[in-house]
């Protein structure tokens, strides 16, 4: 067998993070040149020739004074680690952000890479199966824990799998030195963190954990939905109960069996108001404030609730202010592609819009749907892209586990589009809609304008509603700018965030 | 054999189906099988009736005309693995015996065997239905796949050859025993154990298959044998005949599924070779 030692030594050494910088720069330009969204492919290269690069990176930037924030969870990442991002920002801190899709190992090293010695904190977007990765390397000084549900089991095994490795990623941490800012009503996060707590404390010391929930009865789900995917204790194995659930398995639980119950939020929701697909109204305690914070967001739907709650449970242990906090949470904007308003010029002058919903897992969509239903918007013209991509899930059997009945009720007829189109458009058929209001075509493109058509014919403003999954609205995304009706998802990241007044 | 079920009121006919364990086995869009029993079952003028099982309840072999068992994530699998045979191992393999339809997916497959040695190295007892055993081998086998199956004759309705397609994702590797039949053969993808070329275990009307997405959506011969089956044990072996002549399904539905099942196994065929 030919030794492999040559490469092999190389690859383990790597060459000086100097030299492989520029490389990683070209790399860069490349990657923009080629419109490769996402831009990991710098990181990749300099992995590739420095496989300790994020490692270096992050203790040079510590050895600074920058802190590092991690925030991973299945849903609402992106949006979490955005709001988080504007709240720091908006406190005079020099923030360094990843965009959304650069959440693994190499996107990540892409975002530090490109701060270079820029930054007071890096607040980063972290892929749940991609945090025990990178966690050893940067050292975080925060990690923020937002949920686990089931989603994409091809390409992670099993939940149980997940929680096991976020336990082992928290114990192969100084307990010191992270700070656990997590959602108190997913149980299987609490259990984990617990055993965080349980640990230190044999070692001695006290670790620093934030629970943050949800305690607003009166906007409870009636009961746990289908997908509702933590129905056992971690612990004991009995089944769970609860006194109320807000999405999928998070509320307010407690175990029979072994007596372990829902944490005490630290930070918590006590009072919520959904308006529609405009805003949402909420009430949050914060320790240290003399008065419960009063909030708008202007984005829809209880699973932002906890995006926003655990996003100031962040900020509020940073040292953010309530004063600093609250009117940055009312400027902040939907992320990309979530409940995202596009204007559409039709004929005549008038404007109609198509609003981009990504879908990538049952209680994701359920919650997308709830929150469309609640709204009360006409939804006649609505659409569903089924891709199956690796970044989709290649396992399309999700949309049967999701609670979209409500939907079709409502819809009366629907276009059926992407990759795995006739899988939709049977689960339409099978939960109740119409055979012959499924409208089938695959080409996404045409698939569009059909629904702008319905939309033009049938609604009253011309609104459209697009749900999709992660590579359609890529796609989705790019046939809108090249009509000119919204900028490209490239010109509308900021690669670096401007620098606001400082208040300090 | 049993006592016919009576006909339903407005003179359709009936069949009755028993989902096991239905609130814990249910993670591979289980819930897509049963929609699909009952809206093709309503198409085709059959009414469908389910029930759920709950851990600790027992049933009478002879009193469902078609048993469903879905799949679970491992820790659920583990808890109800001993239960399931303790409880309800004779009366599944009496109920089978005397002709009762079953459909059992992935984990549900694995659960009907005669052991599961999972991940975690915990022995599984199993039903005993199958003669095969299952251990969790190195990484799981996921993917598209697609299978070549024979669905026997009941009755009258003659015996097919068909593609049947879907998505596996399994740390078992099941082998089938020597009195074992397989449910078909791999086109592409790994099967049983990715070895042996095998999937799935078929025994009189029981069929076991670690094929999901869910299976019946896309599969609509196979869904309908297994209404056929479920007719016949409801209403004697000529009812199976009813499946084909009573109702139809909309062809808007009809095109939906061949699309649905050519993408699938078009998929398999690139992934897998
Ligand atoms: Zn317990």
């Amino acid at each position: 067998m030919a030794s492999p030692a040559h490469t092999g030594t190389a690859r383990r050494l790597g060459v000086p993070l100097a030299l492989a910088r520029p490389v990683a720069a070209a790399a860069r330009l490349v990657s923009r040149a080629t419109g490769r969204e996402g831009g990991a492919l710098p990181g990749k290269v300099l992995l590739s020739l420095a496989p300790s690069a994020l490692a270096t990176m992050a203790r040079r930037g510590r050895a600074r004074g920058r802190r590092i924030v991690l925030v991973s969870a299945t849903n609402g990442k992106t949006t979490m680690t955005a709001m988080l991002a504007e709240m720091l920002a908006a406190d005079g801190l020099d923030v360094v952000h990843n965009v959304t899709g650069a959440n693994l190992r190499s996107g990540i090293a892409t975002t530090m890479l490109q701060a270079g010695r820029r930054g007071d904190v890096c607040v980063l977007e972290t892929d749940e199966a991609t945090l025990p990765l990178v966690a050893p390397d940067l050292r975080p000084d925060m990690i923020v824990l937002g949920n686990l549900f089931r989603d994409q089991l091809d390409r992670f095994g099993e939940l149980e799998v997940l929680a096991d490795r976020w336990r082992d990623t928290l114990a192969a941490l100084p307990g010191e030195d992270v700070t656990v800012v997590y959602n108190a009503d997913d149980p299987l996060i609490a259990e984990l963190v617990e055993e965080h707590v349980t640990r230190c404390a044999a070692d001695g010391i006290v670790a620093t954990v934030v629970p943050f929930g949800l305690d607003d009865p009166d906007v409870a789900q009636e009961g746990l939905p289908h997908a509702a995917d933590s129905r056992f204790c971690r612990r004991c194995g009995h089944p769970l109960e609860y006194a109320h659930s807000w999405v999928g398995h998070l509320g307010a639980w407690t175990c029979p069996g072994c007596g372990m119950t829902r944490p005490e939020p630290v930070v918590a929701a006590t009072s919520v108001e959904l308006d529609g697909l405009a805003a949402t109204r909420l009430q949050v305690e914060v320790p240290g404030e003399p008065e419960a914070l009063q909030l708008r967001l202007p984005i829809p739907g209880l699973y932002n609730v906890y995006n926003a709650v655990g996003a100031i449970a962040a900020a509020s242990t940073l040292g953010v202010p309530g004063a600093v906090l609250v009117p940055a949470l009312a400027a902040a904007a939907p992320a990309f592609g979530r409940f995202e308003r596009i204007p559409v010029p039709g004929p005549n002058g008038t404007n109609g819009t198509i609003t981009l919903l990504l879908v990538k897992n049952p209680t994701g969509l359920n919650e997308v749907i709830r929150t469309l239903v609640a709204s009360g918007v006409d939804v006649t013209a609505t659409l569903f892209a089924l891709n199956d991509g690796i970044a989709d899930g290649r396992d399309t059997s999700w949309i049967w586990d999701a609670d979209v009945e409500p939907l079709f009720e409502r819809a009366g007829a629907m276009v059926v589009t992407g990759e795995r189109a006739a899988e939709f458009g049977l689960r339409a058929a099978y939960g109740g809609l119409d055979p012959e209001g499924v409208l089938y075509e695959p080409d996404l493109e045409q698939a569009m304008y059909r629904v702008l058509e319905r939309a033009r014919e049938f609604t009253e403003h011309g609104h459209a509603y697009a749900l999709v999954t992660y590579t359609a609205m890529l796609k989705m995304r790019a046939i809108i700018a090249a009509q000119g009706w919204a900028r490209s998802y490239w010109a509308n990241e900021p690669t670096t965030r401007r620098r606001r007044g400082s208040r300090r | 054999m049993s006592e016919p079920s009576p006909i339903s009121a407005g003179g359709r006919p009936r069949v009755r189906v028993l989902h096991l364990y239905d609130r814990y086995l249910n993670i591979y869009a289980d819930r897509g099988n049963m929609q699909v029993l009952t809206a093709r079952g309503a198409w085709r003028g059959i009414d469908v009736e389910v029930r759920g099982l709950e851990p600790g309840e027992h049933f009478t072999p002879g009193e469902h005309d078609l048993i469903y068992v879905g799949g679970g994530q491992d820790r659920d699998q583990q808890m109800i693995a001993e239960r399931m045979s303790e409880d309800l191992g004779p009366a599944i393999k009496a109920a089978v015996e005397e002709g009762t339809a079953l459909l059992a997916v992935c984990g549900g497959y694995q659960l009907l065997g005669s052991h599961y040695l999972d991940t975690t190295g915990v022995h599984q007892p199993g039903v005993g239905l199958f003669d095969l055993s299952t251990e969790a081998g190195d990484g799981r086998l996921i993917g598209n796949v697609a299978i070549e199956a024979e669905l026997p004759a009941i009755g009258a309705r003659a015996a097919s050859t068909t593609t049947i397609a879907g998505f596996e994702n399994h740390a078992g590797r099941t082998s089938l025993g020597a009195s074992a039949r397989p449910l078909g053969s791999v086109l592409h993808g790994n099967g049983n154990d990715g070895r042996s070329g095998f999937e799935g275990c078929r025994l009189h009307h029981a069929i076991g298959t670690y094929l999901h997405g869910p299976l019946l959506p896309r599969n609509p011969e196979l869904a309908d044998w297994l209404l056929a089956a479920a007719l016949a044990h409801a209403h004697g072996t000529d009812a199976a005949l009813l499946i084909d002549q009573v109702g139809t399904v909309p062809p808007a539905v009809a095109a939906l599924e061949r699309r649905a099942l050519d993408t699938s196994v078009a998929r398999a065929r690139a992934e897998r070779g």
